[in-house]
């Protein structure tokens, strides 16, 4: 499996407190059976999740090289979940913020609460400058609760990115029955971990029930979306 | 809910189409109601959001361009622009950066390879009306009119908020759109009548959304008429 979301590089932000927890995560991470890791930490300014492109990148060849030397068998990719905000597309143009390995894919989220951008707004202005914006966990968000405002975002040339947790109820019943409505309506690109310290992976677990039910091709294809590399 | 906003300029992407053709009339029209005095400010409005009035605004600036005439649209809809998405720009600068940060407005302007100059809103303004008629924002216009052949003016619906009505003081002509089996009568109406009273040189209306296969292609995408204000 390839998860393009997790918060794992220690010290940035509420992922990981330290090493040893990052390590722990990566090896939960292949213990799900995910070969190919994003390491996605937070900007968020008013959270004051501001951890430089160059500090993360420090912090990530240590972990790096952690990783090497337990002889633990995963990839690694740095990246970020941008909140967006008017300044976003200039931090992007700027090598403020990180896109997903280097690629045109930036992993952007939204308010969780109330919508305080225009989202179409957002992917026009993202699309226009080349970059495939991929909205991380929009199941979470109560003002995005309709089929048609995904289809809008597809359409729009954005990619969905959803929560494994939210498939397996970790978010409540709402958020579950609404995110496996937009798996049946072949509405997800990617699901992804959303790994914190405070939140284990489920991947496994959610992994199965699509298989069960959508048969193995449509979760390979959610699960393991080589599309990322492109 | 979100909406799509997709805006099809038929002028650039089916140059043959009746669709097209209906524009080209539309530019006629807007040539041969004032022939000794061209009207090179234009403004596109409506009565009510979703009128057609942005469509209007890009499908005539690009008959212009097509003429090979100097063409700019102005994205004077600053509660709700949609310029930047008609022609899939990033709305990353605009009117904001020359009003608040004193950019040249030279430099922000975006060359759209259709030909087309477009200045877009950029960051949110507060107090658009306010904003919209500033001596600073009304010279700018004076100085692109020297430099440009035509200005195409997108503002808001006339209905929704007054900055429609504070364009229509120092545009030459007014286009007022409403869609067809849409708009509704009274709205329309009452829009019309606010730039009358406003004196705004209202040119002609545009009548949009018409499915040419229905009405038999007799009057195209548009039916255009002129509208004499001093009825």
């Amino acid at each position: 499996m390839i998860d393009i979301h997790t918060h794992i590089l220690p010290h940035v932000d509420d992922g990981s407190p330290d090493m040893e927890t990052s390590i722990s995560l990566i090896e939960s991470e292949i213990q799900q059976g995910v070969t190919d890791v994003f390491v996605t930490p937070h900007f968020y300014r008013y959270r004051e999740y501001l951890s430089s492109v160059e500090n993360n990148t420090a912090i990530f060849e240590e972990i790096k090289a952690e990783v090497k030397k337990r002889g633990l068998k995963v990839n690694l990719y740095l990246g970020n979940e941008i909140y967006y905000d008017l300044d976003t597309l200039k931090k992007l143009e700027g090598k403020k913020v990180a896109t997903l390995n280097g690629s045109k894919y930036v992993l952007i989220e939204f308010s969780l609460t109330r919508e305080t951008e225009d989202i179409g707004d957002a992917i026009n202005d993202l699309t226009a400058k080349g970059y495939v914006p991929i909205i991380a966990h929009p199941e979470r968000y109560p003002y995005l609760q309709s089929l048609n405002d995904y289809q809008i975002m597809r359409r729009m040339g954005a990619k969905i990115q959803v929560n494994s947790g939210s498939l397996t109820g970790y978010y409540g019943k709402k958020i579950k029955k609404f995110v496996w409505k937009l798996l049946k309506n072949d509405l997800v690109d990617f699901v992804a971990s959303d790994i914190h310290d405070f939140r284990m992976s489920t991947l496994k677990v959610s992994y199965d029930m699509v298989a069960k039910l959508f048969g193995l091709e449509r979760a390979n294809k959610i699960y393991n979306n080589k599309e990322i590399f492109e | 809910m979100m909406e799509l906003f997709e805006y099809r300029n038929v002028v650039i992407e089916s140059p043959n189409s009746p669709e097209a053709e209906a524009y080209r009339k539309l530019e006629l029209n807007i040539r041969m109601s004032n022939i000794d005095k061209p009207l090179r400010v234009i403004q596109s409005t409506s009565a009510t959001p979703q009128d057609g009035k942005t469509t209007t605004a890009i499908n005539l600036a690009a008959v212009y361009a097509e003429k090979g005439k100097k063409v700019i649209i102005l994205d004077f809809d600053l509660r709700r622009p949609k310029i930047q998405r008609a022609f899939h720009k990033s709305n990353d600068i605009g009117l904001y950066d020359f009003v608040v940060n004193d950019k040249d407005v030279h430099d922000l302007i975006i060359r759209d390879e259709s030909g087309i100059d477009l200045l877009l809103t950029g960051h949110k303004l507060s107090y658009p009306h306010i904003v919209l008629q500033s001596n600073k924002v009304i010279e700018m216009v004076n100085q692109l009119k020297n430099e440009y052949d035509y200005i195409v003016v997108d503002t808001p619906p006339v209905l929704s908020v007054t900055d429609a009505l504070v364009v229509s003081k120092f545009v030459d002509g007014v286009i007022y759109v409403a869609a067809y089996n849409q708009t509704r009568k009274d709205n329309a109406k009452a829009g019309l009548e606010q730039l009358k009273e406003n004196n705004a040189n209202i040119i002609g209306a545009v009548l949009a959304n018409i499915d040419v296969r229905k009405s038999q292609g007799s009057y195209g995408y548009y039916y255009y008429s002129n509208y004499d204000t001093k009825e």
